[in-house]
């Protein structure tokens, strides 16, 4: 394979390149939970705006004070319609659960799955994955924790520092550790998603502790993918977010398009670290043959139908005497 | 026999922990009878010299001196007071370009518990076409600020009462703004304005050969302001019709609602109360316009946002899966 040359961040966007597949298909329901979860909001809005000049403020600009109207307004009340955003992502979020083994999967064997097979990996390792995400939930209160700790820490420099910002600052740095203390702890769960994928591993905790040790183990270089590739994302939001600042305000298709774009990007990165993380795995981890599992639904055996032939002419079987008929 | 002997033996205990209760809730009601403030120092008085005598200077009989406020300009068209008393709408045949008015009947005495209502609400507004916006802003900083210095200057060193800042600010307008103190200091009330209905229809609607042309045919506007809250307060509307006219119109907000009627060879485009953005008492104003054709911009523009927050939220939380 041409990829083997590459660096495993060069090999994963490649690999995302060629299974862009997967993709589109994840860009489309998270536009289709956009859309579902914005529908109630937007319908509240134009029943307030659609006949009214106060509009023209939002329009032809956007005056965040008219906007924040739309909260506060008892009539309106937009905050109350944001549930249904939280519901779509919730599902969202549940849809990306579900569909990480298929997507895994494919990355591993690095070939358009069906949707059957797709949907059978995904199926597969839907509830392992669970599991793993409720193991994460401990690292993940351990990161918040020492977050927690850091800032009070920079609260309580802050306060007795001499210069105004060094809070500030210190803030800053307590959030950027944080930030980096979760990537790392993503990492971790991605290789433990990944190597149940290669394995078929049912045990979790087992697997979750192989995974530290991998990537314990290859930590530098592993962050490293991990941290290039969010730095990606980051940039390519901040980027997205300037160009949108600067589009003239009445510009509204050329705003949705860059705000998709925005989006596109930010899950084309998640996919990628993925993908990345597959190459990884598969090129200095574990050594584990492609074919080891199987996971595919298999093919319905061919089932031959017998023609009835005429019997052959066989002596009659010896039956034992022949009954009486029954109402002799 | 057994339960009844067990039921005896309850008793007593029960009877026992009832009266340590009743004890325990007689030293704490006699406490807080016999606590107290201690109000009085147990020191010998302080020796404080006497305060000086207060002077405040009678204003009270005297007649507020008048300030000239700045002439009001004329505008065109202008349309009748909203304040006319209501009447009858008449065939409007000699000046189709004049409205009619009709104003909701005038709403029943308040009870006593709600706050009075406007002794006299003046007639007119102090509002001037969009031209001399600014000298009608700087006229009025520069009247509160007198007001300001006068208060602080006749009750400086001394513990004015609200009665004191508002009796100063009647004496330096030079008006009685009783109606408003009474309202937005001592009441309840809330100010919402709202554009009820604001259509126009063909005169002539009943013609079966009716066809409607642009400047031609001629339409019977009608235009409903509504007070949907109790703060009476008097706001003017800009009425605008599709061939680039505009119309101001004038209301003290007495009646519930008024209603302007117009004949012309123009449709409405759009009603706006207070389209200067001055009533900032106005607890929505977005009700405060109305446009006959739909305004789509705001809408689609907050629906994209709320589509991409929504999409970046899902991806944010996706990154945990």
């Amino acid at each position: 394979m041409a990829d083997d040359q590459k660096g495993p961040v060069a090999a994963g966007f490649s690999l995302l390149w060629r299974r862009q597949g997967v993709l589109w298909w994840v860009f489309v329901v998270n536009l289709l939970c956009g859309a579902l979860g914005a529908g109630p909001a937007a319908i509240r809005t134009a029943h307030a705006l659609s006949h009214s000049l106060a509009g023209q403020k939002l329009s032809n600009g956007f005056d965040l004070g008219m906007f924040f109207e739309l909260f506060r307004l008892p009539d309106i009340d937009l905050i109350r319609y944001s549930t249904s955003s939280y519901v779509f992502a919730f599902l969202f979020f549940l849809f990306m659960l579900f569909v990480t083994g298929g997507i895994l999967e494919t990355y591993r064997q690095d070939h358009r799955l069906r949707t059957g097979d797709f949907f059978a990996a995904s199926g597969a390792f839907f509830w392992r994955f669970v599991r793993l995400l409720l193991l994460s939930i401990i690292p993940f209160a351990i990161v918040g924790m020492i977050y927690q700790g850091l800032s009070k820490l920079a609260d309580h420099i802050g306060d007795r520092a001499i210069a105004d910002q060094v809070g500030i600052f210190l803030g800053w740095a307590a959030m950027l550790i944080f930030l980096l203390l979760a990537l790392w702890v993503r990492l971790w769960f991605d290789i433990a998603q990944v190597r149940a994928v290669a394995r078929n591993e049912r045990g979790m905790w087992r697997n979750l502790w192989k995974s530290w040790r991998i990537t314990w183990h290859d930590s530098r270089h592993l962050f490293r993918i991990y941290f290039s590739i969010s730095l990606v994302a980051w940039v390519t939001l901040v980027i997205g977010l300037v160009i949108w600042a600067h589009l003239p305000p009445t510009s509204l298709p050329l705003s949705f398009v860059l705000l998709e774009l925005i989006v596109l990007a930010q899950l084309m990165t998640r996919l990628w670290q993925l993908a990345s993380a597959t190459t990884w795995y598969q090129r200095h981890a574990e050594v584990v043959a492609v074919e080891a599992v199987i996971l595919t639904t298999p093919h319905p055996e061919e089932i031959v139908e017998t023609t009835p032939s005429p019997a052959p002419d066989l002596p009659p079987a010896d039956l034992g005497p022949e009954l009486p008929p029954a109402d002799a | 026999m057994r339960e009844g002997a067990k039921a005896r033996r309850q008793k007593g205990p029960r009877c026992a922990r009832a009266f340590v209760h009743l004890c325990m809730c007689a030293v704490l009601v006699s406490g807080c009878v016999r606590a107290r403030a201690k109000a009085q120092p147990d020191g010998p008085p302080l020796d404080v010299p006497a305060p000086p005598p207060r002077v405040v200077e009678p204003v009270g009989n005297e007649p507020p001196q008048l300030i000239p406020l700045p002439e009001e300009p004329r505008r065109t068209p202008v349309g009748p007071r909203a304040t006319a008393p209501p009447r009858a709408e008449q065939p409007n045949t000699t000046k189709p370009e004049a409205p009619k008015v009709e104003a909701a009947p005038a709403e029943p005495p308040k009870s006593v518990e709600e706050a009075p209502k406007p002794a006299a609400p003046p007639t007119a507004l102090q509002t001037t076409p969009p031209g001399a916006q600014a000298e009608v802003e700087r006229n009025i900083r520069a009247t509160m600020a007198r007001a300001m210095r006068a208060y602080f200057m006749k009750y400086r060193f001394t513990h004015p009462t609200q009665e004191d800042f508002m009796r100063t600010v009647n004496e330096v307008s030079g008006r009685d703004l009783s109606w408003y103190w009474n309202q937005a200091m001592f009441g309840t009330q809330v100010l919402d304005y709202e554009v009820l209905r604001a259509d126009s229809n063909p005169v002539n609607w009943f013609d079966d050969n009716l066809k409607e042309k642009k400047g031609e045919t001629e339409y019977e506007t009608q235009v409903i302001l509504h007070r949907k809250g109790d703060f009476v307060f008097p706001v003017e509307a800009v009425v605008k019709f599709d061939n680039g006219e505009t119309t101001f119109e004038r209301w003290d907000g007495k009646e519930r609602w008024v209603r302007y009627v117009y004949r012309k060879k123009a449709q409405v485009e759009s009603v706006q109360i207070d389209p200067d953005y001055r009533v900032t008492l106005d607890r929505d104003y977005l009700n405060n316009s109305h446009t006959t054709e739909s305004q789509h911009g705001a809408v689609h523009k907050v629906a994209t946002y709320w589509m991409f927050l929504t999409q970046f939220l899902a991806q944010m939380l996706s990154w945990l899966a």
